[in-house]
């Protein structure tokens, strides 16, 4: 359904974007006025969404094949507005990036995907679900209503093709754009969808709101589902990218053939034996970087094709999440104030990671349950088998063996992998990427990025003809990223399941002197305490302060704060020497050793130098 | 009475120029309820930081049992353990107490600095904890308290020292009712026990409750009066001059009304 450039006319293309405009300013609007910063992931996931569902190509044996749209699901789930400008952006990043849809034409196939299918399906699943949550009316409703809207919006493009013969003819009456009739183009377009893609969007919306809906009935009206959920949303998304290869297999396999109105010059010219004037003009119009999803070359069809699918979902998040970003901008007057937010909402989540580390260490499972000197113990030998090995198969023993124990313990694993893949892509991946070009590891490259005309030497460096990644260089950022991941996932394996306090008192055992282990305990604490400190002095602000604040106020606000704390520190040191003072502290801090190892603890540090030996030596 | 703390014209200036006390005199038995009540900024906190000796006083003497509290004998290791184990001090800010990592840290703490075993530091940690019923906090990092908590906790951490003397800083600030009454409950039985206890607050309702010796701050940092408890709640002018009461006015049908007001008990007209 995606017309591409030469199939309208002017006289067709232009009232289409004036339309589309309106939509999109009123979208934009009531977006800004309504959009929560937690909506954001989910119109982030619907875009990608529907740009996927798109390209999942199903045939019509005998020559064309059609798609789902999704613009209607993400209509009944977060509102026909919200879906105008998702499906928008989706269709921008298709045109633009892939080459599917025109860029005259795109104000018209806005109208059609993002604006008809959406309010249609939302206003025949209104009608017919009502308020109802469950039963069969929210589902009868869904299928109806997928099926219609995008048979409607076939329906409209029909119309955009078969009227282009009547207002856009050449002085001999041939047609100048899209050539055939109102009479041909109408039934082919609406027949295709209705008869087939509609109901396969049908099933998909229908599926969708079974799964929203009975998870979660607060959905549709706007309530805040929990990270877990969205998570498992993310997962299922790149599930789908994953499988969209299947979009171009199954119509190769039963003769689809590119859609209806969507054929290239060397088709039109065959089918009708010449090419419209108009046309020729106009289809060359924009050469995208990634043509027909990157499916054409025959060489690279299915990967190209994931490739793309990826690449088009991780643009899809982007762009919404650039856009909200410009619409909240836009919210607020004073960018700078967000910025002082920010760092205050950092404090906070300082302290709440706190409470959950506290909390997910005194749960019940494995590691818990040991020693904590004996993880200590276990952790130092295994960084040492992290940092000493040089290959990589142990690297990956170790992450496997971290992942089980985290698994045993129960111990976050969402908070884990996600500090570890963030600190393994920058401190790893990152610092290590630019050393696997042969430009700093010498070496043939195995993958070649650019090719100059000839070899340049300047001062120490030699750059050669060539420039590449090397084997030996990608070796090397898979190391350190490795290393790197590895040492991240064990640290925190043992922070989030030992109390920081039994992590302290373990360190006395290796003869770390008490009163430095007393000056940690307290520089911890009173982190704690001053940021819980700072957080309500920011709340008692906010309950002064009327409307917004400009950015200068802002800051001077902080600066004073930052005043204010460290006077609250100085006195509050003193406070706390003559607490010490008082209750018998005369210069030497003694501290509460911890009680004697169980049996189960020793078998498990004899495990632990079992495994680390092992690890490094063998 | 045998005299536990003794102070002989004792001055303190904060920086040497914010007055704090200037020339008190006064003597506290062994046994004694004393609460020391005065506004906000009379000394208070500082007259029981000096008898703790905490801050040094510019001028004056401390006697603790008889025996001089002075700069020189502080330094001392058996005074230290005879004064800090015989005298405890329970700030005003539960934060600034706990500092250590968890409760029952906190509890051997005191103990463990005047030189007993880790054992028998555990065996009093348990006991008190008992007594306060905080052993379900045990292992609680002090900030993930509630303020009640906190402050049974720093009490716990006073109490393990086993101290004659029990100097407290307004004691039930900040606290819910059925916490308030725990702690003068708690003061009752401690004072039973034959141990000294010292209030600082500006809590009339406090004080009456306590029903014992009463030194009034004024606010120029002196003390105006020491009598016992209920002598001084009735000498409404007293209370008055050192700003603890305040005349209240307010309309009788046509005749406005003014009469000294206190907030301790029912307001009655």
């Amino acid at each position: 359904m995606h017309i591409p450039d030469g199939y309208l006319s002017p006289q067709t293309f232009a009232p289409m974007y004036a339309v589309s405009a309106g939509f999109w300013a009123v979208g934009l609007k009531k977006l800004r006025r309504e959009l929560t910063v937690r909506q954001v992931p989910y119109l982030s996931m619907a875009a990608a969404f529907s740009f996927l569902i798109m390209m999942f190509n199903i045939p019509i044996p005998g020559g064309t094949s059609g798609h789902a749209v999704g613009g209607g699901i993400i209509a009944i789930l977060l509102g026909p507005w919200t879906a105008v400008i998702a499906v928008s952006v989706v269709l921008m990043i298709q045109a633009l990036v892939f080459g599917d849809g025109g860029i005259t034409s795109y104000g018209a196939n806005c109208f059609n995907m993002a604006i008809v299918a959406p309010f249609v399906t939302w206003f025949i699943f209104r009608a017919v679900a009502g308020d109802k949550k469950k039963g069969l009316r929210p589902l009868a409703g869904a299928f109806l209503s997928g099926w219609l809207g995008l048979s409607a919006a076939a329906a409209c493009a029909g119309v955009e093709f078969g009227i282009q013969p009547l207002i856009a003819h050449g002085p001999g009456g041939a047609p100048l754009y899209a050539p055939y009739p109102l009479s041909i183009a109408l039934p082919a377009m609406f027949l295709g969808h209705f008869l087939v893609f509609g109901p396969f969007e049908g099933v998909v919306t229908m599926l969708l709101v079974k799964y929203f809906y009975s998870t979660d009935a607060e959905f549709a009206a706007g309530a805040h589902t929990a990270g877990k959920r969205r998570w498992k949303l993310w997962l299922a998304l790149a599930a789908i990218a994953a499988l969209t290869p299947l979009g171009i297999i199954i119509p190769a396999k039963f003769g689809g053939g590119s859609a209806w109105g969507e054929w290239g010059a060397n088709t039109l010219k065959k089918v009708l034996g010449y090419v419209p004037a108009g046309f020729r003009g106009l289809h060359n119009l924009w050469n995208p970087p990634m043509p027909n999803y990157g499916a054409g070359a025959a060489s690279s069809g299915a990967g190209g094709y994931l490739a793309s699918g990826f690449t088009g979902a991780v643009l899809a998040v982007g762009l919404i999440y650039l856009l909200s970003r410009f619409l909240k901008k836009g919210r607020h007057k004073t960018s700078r104030l967000s910025y002082l937010d920010k760092g205050l909402s950092h404090i906070a989540k300082l302290t709440k990671s706190s409470y959950v580390q506290w909390e997910l260490s005194s749960r019940k499972g494995f590691l818990q349950e040991l020693d904590a000197r004996v993880k200590v113990v276990f952790t130092l030998l295994m960084l040492a088998a992290v940092n000493i090995r040089k290959d990589l198969p142990t690297e990956l023993v170790i992450a496997g063996f971290v992942f089980v124990l985290a698994l045993a313990s129960r111990a976050g694993l969402k908070l884990i992998y996600g500090r570890v893949a963030f600190i393994g892509f920058f401190f790893g991946f990152l610092v290590a990427m630019p050393s696997a070009l042969n430009i700093i590891t010498p070496g043939r490259p195995i993958f070649t990025l650019v090719t100059l005309h000839e070899a340049h030497t300047f001062w120490s460096y030699r750059i050669p003809k060539e420039i590449g990644i090397t084997s030996g260089g990608l070796f090397g950022v898979a190391m350190l990223t490795m290393r790197v991941a590895n040492s991240v996932s064990l640290a925190m394996l043992v922070l989030f399941t030992t109390p920081f306090t039994e992590i302290m008192r373990a360190l006395k055992a290796f003869r770390v002197p008490d009163s430095v282990l007393a000056v940690v305990n307290l520089t911890y604490k009173y982190i704690f305490i001053f940021a819980k400190t700072v957080e309500d002095m920011h709340l008692a602000k906010i309950s002064r302060t009327a409307g917004a604040v400009n950015g200068s106020e802002a800051r001077r606000w902080a600066a004073g704060r930052m005043g204010i704390i460290f006077k609250k520190t100085q006195v509050r040191c003193d406070e706390i020497f003559k607490a010490m003072l008082s209750r018998g502290f005369t210069g030497e801090i003694k501290l509460r050793g911890q009680g004697a190892m169980r049996k189960s603890d020793w078998l498990a540090l004899f495990a632990a130098c079992a495994a680390g030996i092992t690890l490094i030596f063998v | 009475m045998e005299i536990a703390v003794r102070m002989e014209n004792v001055s303190y200036s904060y920086y040497g120029r914010i007055n704090a006390l200037s020339g008190v005199n006064m003597e506290i038995g062994r046994g004694e309820r004393l609460a020391v009540i005065g506004s906000n900024g009379s000394g208070k906190s500082t007259l029981l930081q000096v008898m703790d000796g905490l801050i040094r006083p510019d001028s004056g003497k401390l006697f603790y049992m008889g025996r001089e509290v002075s700069h020189e004998a502080l330094k001392e290791r058996e005074f230290q353990r005879f004064f800090r184990g015989g005298m405890g001090y329970v700030f005003q800010d539960s934060d600034v107490q706990l500092f250590c990592p968890t409760v029952l840290d906190e509890m051997v703490f005191g103990p463990m600095q005047l030189g007993l075993s880790e054992e028998e530091s555990l065996g009093r940690a348990r006991g008190v904890m008992a007594e306060l019923g905080i052993e379900g906090l045990k292992d609680r990092p002090s900030y993930m308290l509630s303020g009640g908590e906190k402050k049974r906790v720093a009490i716990g951490s006073v109490l393990v020292m086993e101290p004659e003397a029990l100097l407290l800083d307004e004691p039930t600030n900040g606290l819910d009712p059925k916490s308030q009454m725990f702690l003068i409950e708690l003061m009752f039985r401690l004072n039973e026990k034959g141990k000294t206890i010292v209030v600082a607050t500006h809590d009339l309702a406090l004080v009456d409750e306590l029903n014992g010796t009463v030194a009034v701050l004024s606010e120029e940092h002196k003390i105006e009066k020491i009598g016992p408890a209920d002598t001084v709640l009735s000498d409404q002018e007293l209370l008055l001059k050192v700003n603890l009461v305040h005349e209240h006015v307010h309309a009788h049908g046509e005749t406005m009304h003014r009469h000294l007001h206190s907030h301790y008990q029912f307001h009655k007209h």
